[in-house]
């Protein structure tokens, strides 16, 4: 009997413990950065060769964590 | 973005941004367009290859484009001693280009580069430069 109750013990405290992990873990992966762009790609009139094209792209975040731009590689 | 070299081409340029955010960790951004010449010149770079002592000459066509229409008023070098330049202006079917003719003056072996510079009336354009390499060997 006594080894029963603690199975039972055993087995509640392990969903208590790790059913709250669970939850917690779900609840943290939730907070992300969301990027949107309105616009990705731009179309620029006919210029002489020799003007310099200046253009701002807007990245907004969506998300409901920080957006780092890690990296800007032109090429 | 500098369209300075793209002139008669349509130009794409691509930027890669890379970021924390899972679902966009990489995107690019584009850029195009077309770049209009302004003037068309052939060759490009005039090349003056040759035996020291013997005469070298070579000649560029410059070709004023019709949406931009400009005349040379006026030629210079930038190191008197490598070169010497003649302008002629040509007529061919309405249109009005030029020929330069690029003489070397350099007696000795070596190379050199210099740089012819066209004064245009032109606002849009008031100098346009051609790049003259000479190798006298």
């Amino acid at each position: 009997m006594k080894t029963k109750m603690l199975a039972v013990f055993f087995v509640a405290f392990s969903i208590l413990l790790f059913g709250t992990g669970t939850v917690g873990l779900t609840g943290q992966s939730l907070q992300t950065p969301s990027v949107l762009i309105p616009e990705s790609r731009y179309t620029f009139s006919p210029v002489l060769d020799g003007t310099e094209i200046t253009h701002d792209f807007i990245i907004q975040n969506k998300g409901d964590a920080p957006l780092a731009i890690e990296k800007v590689r032109t090429g | 973005m500098d369209t300075a070299g793209y002139g008669g081409r349509t130009v794409t340029k691509k930027v890669m941004v890379k970021t924390n955010a899972p679902d966009h960790s990489v995107f690019y951004l584009t850029v195009m367009g077309n770049v209009e010449n302004f003037v068309t010149i052939v060759p490009k770079r005039v090349t003056l290859r040759g035996l020291a002592g013997h005469p070298i000459k070579a000649t560029a066509k410059i070709i004023p484009e019709k949406k931009y229409p400009f005349k040379i008023k006026s030629v210079s070098v930038v190191n008197k001693k490598n070169i010497g330049v003649k302008l002629e202006k040509t007529q061919e079917a309405k249109m009005t280009s030029y020929l330069i003719t690029v003489e070397n003056r350099r007696k000795t072996k070596g190379r050199y580069f210099d740089t012819i510079k066209l004064k245009t009336d032109s606002k849009i354009r008031p100098e346009i430069k051609i790049y003259v390499i000479g190798n006298i060997i």
